[in-house]
């Protein structure tokens, strides 16, 4: 037992010391055809490297990262779809694990707002654009003569003497 | 010693900006202009008596007086000069007091350059102001103290983060810092109009004037920073939809809406409503940003350890924010509507006004998607992400409609537009001729095999762009439009719009080329060598090269182009004392078209044979650093054309300096 734990120690000063540059986990993705090479990219930049900031497991370089890149590939071979390599890390990390929070339940409103805005926006702002500009034009429209003006102002006068205020 | 009247003088100052907060106000209500006068005074002090802390601060980084805890994080005996000096905004205590030190600088001078005819609302500006002051210096004193003691006084300190070291980080805080502070300006005046019920004359040139300023420097700050991104990290982009930067984003996007509603405003007197809200939330969104990256309630690269400053900022924009409401709840009626009635045909103000609804929808969804994950949080309890790939979904919607209106902007005039037969002219034709320069541009670019976009939407979007520039181009050159600079042939704010116009465009041809571009990853022995994008590349084994205060690991790599020597490239890593880690350096060569960019990912360590490369191909991303020029250059034309007037009467910069 304690030769395994200073093996273990070992290893781990070994590693620490070269730190993350000893990596050699590269993907390869030359034996896979081109359409299942599309699914592993689209797969692995939709879930999120767990200790980088902002960056998908595509992008990032570190051990955890590799882990789940190799278990991605695997998933591809195994000719699973990208819902189902989601739904398994999800199962596992949780929700976090992603990039952008699915469509579906509550987090349906962070992806109906923006597209509310950008679809509805301009339709109700056209719609406001063209009431302001019938109900104006119409106003304009109806041409006073002036002997209707003079028919208006006698009335207000009668009203007004009416009332008393003249 | 030094240390210890540093921090005596921001005590001081926050006395200073509370007595002229207080006078401020009291000179407001009690119409006294003398008190006034005194309060400016108080901020003149403050002003000098900050100048002199930083003095301190940056003094004691000079000599490395390692007593102060802020000199110790943040540099050490290695440190090359420009980086001793720039270590000043490198970590959080540091970074506001540069902050507060630019806010008190900006507050003097619209202390005394404003207009004669702004007098009777100096009193409300002086006291927003000096409000705002008075909290930073209350926080720089008592909990981000950059002037902190440390006892026993070591030898050398723990060094600063190796990324900031790099000329961009030298420029690209106090730029950012300087639109952030400028933007207060603004504020300031807005709270002045709402209080006093109406706007002064020269209100709007005034705030234009302010507003400009503000925007070059945030847009220049923002490019650095993407710049900065691309040529440190090592991903090969540049604009990650990271908090911090959405949040550097948001009071980009309200002050460019702000300009096009100063601009109506001016021309047409409606929008005042709106020209005050956009005021207050650019300032605003200013601070909202810096509390969620200080506080640590969102991670990002950007992140500062966990301080206690969250609380406190909290309260700061939570007060803000319902001091703004309540202002604007109770005054705001009072502001008459504009005597010109509101135009709906189609012109250039509904243009315009439809322009601000595209800037504040970006504003609304950047803003949505940064704040989704703490509030998701808050409410159901479940972490979620909201990357980059949300922000992708719909910025280019925001894009296509930007360049739409930006056309329509140029082609409609101000008032009625009767014969729009010449417009559908210009557009067909326009729209006609911008296929030419797309099919060139995506034949020489190679821009179609990027990753990321499909074939029609960047055909699509190339030949929008060059339509914009076209149209754009034509009415610069055959509508000359009234102004009161004129340099040759040219209106001098005509060329800043057109070119701020154009640097848009530029941009969004470079986004749309170049989406994280194409990549190799390649692992080479010495003397082997690879093909890639027309390249070929020849790896000549590790060499080590000893710099300032690192270690530089390079990987040379000799690159030809059809059997001819193109260039070397020398990606690499480097070693710092201070850390363990190493930090990519990487190396790339740009022409107009494509950049050749190299990442070195591994090397062996004992006999440096071996290396892995990333090489990445990055299409039309010199466009955007273009875009970005023309949006600086644009920028400045136009606030030289709003300063020229007051320059040549001399009446805004000295008439009040004596104090009369």
């Amino acid at each position: 037992m304690y030769k395994s734990i200073i093996c273990g120690i070992l290893m781990l000063n070994y590693y620490s010391l070269h730190g993350k540059e000893e990596q050699k986990f590269h993907v390869n993705l030359s034996k896979l055809p081109k359409v299942q090479q599309e699914l592993y990219k689209k797969a692995a930049s939709g879930i999120r490297c767990p200790n980088c900031t902002g960056l998908s497991v595509l992008d990032s370089e570190t051990t955890f990262s590799h882990q789940i890149k190799n278990k991605i590939l695997k998933m591809v071979e195994q000719k699973k779809t990208k819902d189902e390599i989601f739904n398994f890390f999800t199962e596992r990390y949780g929700l976090w694990i992603l990039r952008e929070p699915p469509k579906s339940g509550i987090h349906l409103i962070i992806w109906l707002i923006p597209f509310s805005i950008l679809i509805a926006g301009p339709l109700i702002f056209s719609f406001f654009w063209w009431y302001k500009k019938n109900k104006l034009t119409t106003i304009n429209k109806t041409k006073l003569t002036k002997e209707d003006i003079l028919k208006k102002i006698h009335v207000d006068l009668a009203s007004l003497k009416s009332r008393g205020q003249l | 010693m030094l240390r210890n009247i540093g921090f005596f003088l921001l005590v001081l100052c926050l006395i200073c900006s509370l007595y002229g907060f207080i006078a401020a106000l009291v000179a407001a209500r009690i119409r006294q202009k003398r008190l006034f006068f005194s309060a400016r005074i108080a901020n003149t002090q403050t002003t000098l008596l900050c100048l002199t802390a930083s003095l301190i601060l940056w003094y004691s980084f000079y000599v490395k007086d390692y007593s102060i805890a802020y000199v110790y994080q943040n540099s050490s005996n290695d440190l090359p000069l420009l980086y001793l000096l720039s270590a000043f905004w490198s970590s959080l205590q540091g970074s506001h007091l540069l902050w507060t030190l630019l806010l008190t600088i900006f507050s003097s001078i619209a202390h005394w350059t404003y207009a004669k005819n702004n007098e009777n609302i100096m009193p409300y500006i002086s006291a927003s102001l000096q409000g705002v002051l008075s909290w930073m210096f209350f926080l720089a004193a008592f909990y981000s103290n950059p002037f902190q003691p440390l006892f026993p006084i070591p030898e050398n300190g723990t060094g600063m983060n190796e990324l900031l070291q790099n000329p961009y980080m030298v420029f690209h805080p106090p730029s950012l810092f300087t639109g952030y502070t400028a933007l207060a300006i603004p504020f300031a005046y807005s709270i002045g109009a709402l209080c006093k019920g109406s706007f002064t004359k020269i209100w709007v040139t005034t705030v234009q004037r302010w507003t400009l300023f503000a925007w070059v420097a945030l847009t220049l700050g923002i490019f650095l920073g993407g710049r900065w991104a691309y040529v440190e990290l090592g991903w090969a982009g540049y604009w990650a939809w990271d908090p911090v930067e959405n949040s550097s984003l948001i009071p980009w996007i309200f002050c460019t809406a702000l300009i096009h509603s100063l601009m109506v405003q001016s021309k047409k007197g409606y929008l005042k409503r709106l020209t005050i809200v956009l005021a207050f939330l650019a300032f605003f969104f200013s601070f909202f940003g810096t509390f969620i990256t200080r506080s640590g309630v969102i991670s990002s690269v950007h992140s500062f350890a966990q301080s206690t400053v969250g609380p406190n900022y909290l309260f700061f924009i939570s007060a803000l924010l319902l001091i703004f409401i309540g202002l604007y709840a109770f005054k705001a009626p009072k502001i008459s509507p504009s005597k010109n009635a509101i135009n709906w045909n189609l012109s250039r103000e509904t243009a315009l006004v439809a322009a601000q609804f595209v800037f504040i929808s970006f504003a609304a969804i950047v803003f949505l998607g940064t704040i989704y994950p703490i509030a998701a949080e808050t409410i159901t309890g479940i972490k979620v992400n909201v990357q980059a790939p949300y922000f992708n979904t719909f910025a280019p919607y925001i894009g296509l409609l930007l360049a739409v209106m930006m056309v329509m902007g140029h082609l409609l005039k101000y008032g009625k537009n009767k014969k729009l037969t010449v417009l559908k002219k210009i557009v067909t034709i326009c729209a006609l001729l911008a296929l030419i320069p797309t099919l060139l541009f995506s034949w020489t670019g190679n821009v179609f095999q990027s990753r990321g976009f499909s074939f029609a939407i960047q055909f699509f979007g190339i030949w929008l762009c060059f339509w914009g520039i076209l149209c754009l181009s034509y009415q610069l050159f055959t509508k000359p439009n009234r102004t009161n600079i004129q340099w040759k042939n040219f209106q001098l704010s005509s060329l800043g719009t057109y070119l701020a116009h154009i640097g848009v465009y530029l941009a969004i041809l470079g986004f749309l080329g170049n989406y994280r571009g194409l990549d190799k990853l390649v692992t080479l022995e010495k003397n082997q060598s690879t093909e890639f994008f027309g390249y070929h590349f020849t790896f000549k084994g590790m060499r080590i090269k000893k710099e300032e205060n690192m270690q530089l690991f390079l990987a040379p790599l000799h690159v030809k182009k059809m059997n001819q020597d193109f260039t070397t490239l020398f990606p690499a890593r480097a070693k710092y004392p201070t850390k363990n880690e190493l930090i990519h350096e990487i190396d790339f060569y740009s022409s107009f078209w494509h950049d050749l960019y190299v990442t070195l990912i591994d090397f062996d360590m004992k006999t440096g044979k071996q290396a892995t490369l990333e090489i990445h191909v990055n299409p039309t991303v010199r466009l955007v650093w273009i875009g970005g020029l023309f949006l600086v250059i644009g920028g400045l034309c136009s606030l030289l054309t709003n300063l020229a007037p007051s320059i040549k009467r001399k009446d805004h910069f000295f008439l009040n300096f004596i104090g009369a």
